[in-house]
């Protein structure tokens, strides 16, 4: 088995994942001068001396950081309370809490922009009432939608925070907290040198995913037109495989990302794996009535104000006209037929069909090999590939999309670039057709969390079962097909619907490398139209915004129904 | 300090844990909580640390009445099953954490600390991380930690069911000596009847909520109040008083009458049956035999005796137990 398995999946990984970063150093490091090759550090010093770039450096740092600290602001005591506490209506709540994430945080921005531009609909309603001069209307988003964007970006994100903090409190043995207790410690001391020391790590894995989304996050300062990011600035020079800069600015996000990866690894070291878990003692308390009553009450207010952009998006998708009035002031239902009608709109609904279902399928077979391998197998270098199935985690959409790019757009090995290879090596080429290279690098992006739930099923499953099948005459691959497989397939399928929804989701790979308007995904399309000039066009988007919406609840819900408590793990990191 | 449990009544939801629990520990004293797991011991013990409130009833530690207080402030130590040792503390550090609570001075609580950990022979160990440790290592830190706060109370939650045998039997003679050198009034939960036996100063037997016998451990196995305490505690033939044996060795007015398979001996006069069943331990032969009035009965014999083997038994009447129910 593993001399069928290990072979292909170090060219897969060598191919697709090695050589492109590595081809990302090499730009970024290397300088050729005068024929010779020498390692420099100048393409960084260029960045750092430019004011532009240094300021579109700071504003990616502090959009990241207030994104963060929102994110665990919200999240740290609404994780606690669902925890500890019981309140009316909460598991019902505990499921609307992850519908913000259906929406890819642009196409939201569209939403919100009705509601909370200059002239959207906030500003109207106080302008009748007299509390806003609409001649001078506030602007809520702040300094050209810097604070938009992280309204934005916390609006998606804090399900994610409050996903991974949850998790990490409720591994914690409420024994460790008891003991405290008992030797005389009160809630806050051991809050702070018990619960807060230990689910730290927990909470640090769920910061550093909120802080890299929202660093990397293309889509969204796009739609307000917010030019100096380092995200932007990325997209700006990607079809410019020449210049240094870009792949200066990709390394940088590459880096700084990494440091908090490991930053992270490093403060998880102690993983305190529990040593035999007390049996649960009933620790939830019931909060008195008009307590429950109020936690019910700003729970929902909170779900109510993320799904505000996807309120306005379905609101926008069926507005014939919206100018200056608090609601459209004509309604049509038109522009969703109007989807299929429009070639730029149908052909984007196929393509990412056939993108996400692609990864998904190639993310199946990719994760459960890995984790058969690593689960099942001896073999030497079981820990780089371990490593090297990880190493997605720390790789942001922006940076391996550029990579692929860069490295896909030019011969692998120039002298092997005859007519023969051409056509083979030419299959992978994003600007002659992105299919492919789409379909792997989500299935890439992915493959961590498949692999770590099929892993996980792995480890539940005794070796004992399969050992048995083993036994009764069983070739190993009858074994995997009969006895892993199906013991494996809830969390498998959990992790396909993940994949397939990312794929669907996902916004900075399909910008950049779908270049042309036949492969663009729905995404693009939507962020194609938005930039026309066409009365109809946003709501057109909106409609295949809201399309797209439906297609994703669907998917969230059925992999939480299979996974059902075990939902917080896959969005971890 | 002496703990009083007054009529004390605990209920998860509709189903009763504890009924009606009356105690009086006195102050020093090693005393078993014993049962199977589901009696209601594990509860009543957390009711002692506060985890829990009774529905009804009354805790007293000496003259202070316990209900509704929180149990970080009732200076009670527990020992937990799964050691409960926090992963990111150092050996040293987890046995200082109650004393940090109690704001006692650094000088002393080193010294308090090392005292306490050399006890348990740990002060090798002091720096390490708990991941490092093996179970039994961990479960002496735990102990450190809870002798250390000189609580009024210790508590035990079966602090050696997840060690293996020969850790367990090391670990029950380290508890023994070190109760033997303070004195701490203790409370023990088990269902280790050996463990309870070899420890006890008192045990009490408890079966679905409700305690069945206090005792000293000679008077639980010599005297059990009932044929649960007699079954529950060591082995025993339990025959009801109607049985043709339970006549021939005399019932007198009781419904069931039992002995002990070690009461057992060999008699010429004695009844006639046949082994069926033959075991040989060394220190004893265990078999069963088929006797001629119909029952079988387990005897624990010196010498050695083939299955098929026909022979005669007797019971002396001081060894028999009679039980009303």
């Amino acid at each position: 088995m593993k001399k069928l398995l290990l072979p292909f999946l170090v060219l897969f990984f060598g191919f697709f994942l090695v050589y492109p970063v590595g081809y990302l150093l090499q730009g970024a490091f290397i300088i050729e001068q005068d024929g010779v090759r020498g390692f420099t550090l100048d393409y960084f010093r260029i960045i750092f001396e430019n004011p532009f770039y240094r300021e579109c450096f700071f504003n990616s740092l502090l959009i990241a950081c207030w994104s963060t600290f929102c994110c665990l602001l919200i999240s740290v005591p609404l994780a606690y309370f669902f925890l500890r506490c019981d309140f009316p209506g909460k598991a019902l709540l505990g499921g609307a809490m992850l519908l913000p994430l259906i929406l890819p945080p642009f196409v939201g921005a569209i939403g919100l922009k009705q509601f909370f531009a200059r002239f959207g609909s906030l500003n109207l309603i106080l302008g009748q009432t007299g509390l806003v001069d609409l001649k001078h209307p506030p602007d809520w988003f702040g300094d050209g939608g810097f604070a938009g964007i992280i309204l934005l970006q916390v609006l998606h994100l804090y399900p994610i925070m409050y996903l991974s903090v949850q998790a990490a409190l409720a591994n914690l043995d409420p024994s460790l907290r008891d003991a405290a207790r008992n030797l005389g410690a009160g809630s806050g001391r051991i809050f702070r040198t018990v619960t807060l020391p230990l689910a730290l790590p927990g909470v640090f894995a769920g910061s550093t995913i909120v802080f890299v989304s929202a660093f990397t996050d293309l889509g969204v300062p796009l739609m307000f037109e917010f030019q100096t990011t380092i995200p932007t600035q990325i997209f700006n020079l990607v079809t410019q495989a020449d210049n240094p800069l870009g792949y200066a600015l990709v390394v940088l996000t590459l880096l700084l990302v990494s440091a908090l990866f490991l930053l992270g690894k490093k403060l998880g070291e102690g993983n305190y794996a529990m040593l035999g878990r007390s049996a649960s003692y009933d620790d939830v308390a019931r909060l008195p009535r008009a307590l429950g009553w109020l936690m019910t009450g700003s729970v929902t207010l909170l779900i109510g104000i993320s799904l505000l952009p996807h309120l306005g998006v379905i609101i926008q998708s069926f507005s014939a006209k919206w100018f200056f009035t608090v609601f459209p002031s004509e309604w049509s239902s038109t522009y969703y037929g109007e989807i299929f009608r429009t070639d730029l709109t149908s052909l984007s609904i196929k393509n990412s069909l056939v993108y996400a279902v692609s990864s998904a399928s190639l993310d199946l077979v990719l994760g459960f090999c890995v984790a058969y391998m690593l689960a099942r197998e001896q073999f030497r270098g079981k820990n780089l590939l371990d490593v090297v199935a990880m190493i997605p985690l720390a790789l942001p959409g922006l940076v391996l999309a550029f990579a692929y790019y860069v490295a896909f757009s030019r011969p692998v090995f120039p002298e092997t670039w005859t007519e023969a290879n051409k056509l083979w090596l030419g299959l992978f080429d994003p600007r002659k057709n992105p299919t492919l290279v789409l379909v792997i690098a989500y299935a890439i992006h992915r493959l961590p969390y498949i692999v770590r739930a099929a892993y996980a099923g792995f480890q539940q499953t005794h070796v004992s079962l399969e050992e048995a099948s083993a036994n009764m005459g069983a070739s190993p691959w009858k074994t995997l097909l009969k006895i892993s497989l199906p013991l494996l397939s809830a969390n498998l399928i959990a992790g396909t619907i993940l994949t397939f929804s990312f794929a669907m989701l996902d916004v900075s790979n399909g910008m950049i490398l779908a270049q042309e308007t036949v492969f663009y995904p729905v995404t693009k399309a939507v962020y194609m139209l938005m930039g026309r000039i066409t009365p109809t066009a946003p709501s057109i988007a909106c409609a295949l915004g809201v399309l797209a919406m439906m297609l994703l609840a669907a998917c969230l819900f059925g992999a939480s129904k299979l996974l059902g408590q075990k939902m917080g793990q896959l969005f971890k990191a | 300090m002496n703990v009083r449990l007054h009529q004390i009544v605990k209920r998860f939801g509709n189903t009763t844990i504890v009924d009606h629990v009356d105690v009086e520990i006195q102050d020093g004293e090693m005393f078993f909580l014993l049962g199977s797991s589901g009696c209601g011991k594990t509860t009543l013990l957390r009711m002692l640390a506060g985890f829990y409130n009774p529905e009804e009833g009354d805790i007293y530690f000496g003259d202070r009445k316990m209900n509704g207080v929180p149990p970080h402030q009732r200076n009670t130590a527990l020992v937990f099953q799964n050691y409960a040792v926090w992963p990111h503390l150092t050996v040293f550090e987890n046995v200082a954490y109650g004393l940090r609570v109690r704001g006692v001075p650094e000088t002393e609580l080193k010294q308090r600390v090392t005292d306490a950990l050399a006890q348990v022979k740990m002060d090798a160990l002091a720096d390490r991380k708990p991941a490092s440790l093996s179970g039994g290592q961990q479960q002496r830190v735990a102990l450190a930690r809870a002798m250390v706060v000189r609580p009024d109370i210790l508590l035990f939650d079966e602090p050696l069911s997840n060690l293996d045998a020969k850790l367990r039997i090391e670990l029950r003679e380290e508890i023994k000596k070190l109760h033997a050198a303070t004195r701490i009034t203790s409370v023990y939960v088990t269902h280790d009847q050996e463990e309870a036996l070899s420890l006890a100063d008192r045990i009490a037997v408890m079966n679905a909520g409700k305690i069945q016998q206090i005792g000293t451990p000679q008077e639980i196995y010599n005297q059990p109040a009932n044929a649960f305490v007699a079954s529950f505690i060591g082995e025993i033939n339990l025959f009801p008083a109607s049985s043709p044996l339970a006549q021939k060795l005399g019932a007198g007015s009781s419904a069931r009458i039992g002995f002990r398979p070690e009461k057992v001996c060999v008699h010429p006069d004695g009844l006639p049956g046949k082994v069926v069943f033959s075991s040989y331990l060394g220190s004893k032969n265990q078999v069963s035999l088929k006797m001629e009035t119909g029952e079988e009965v387990k005897a624990w014999l010196p010498d050695y005796h083939t299955e098929g083997s026909n022979l005669r038994i007797r019971v002396e009447d001081k060894d028999l137990l009679r039980f009303a129910s």
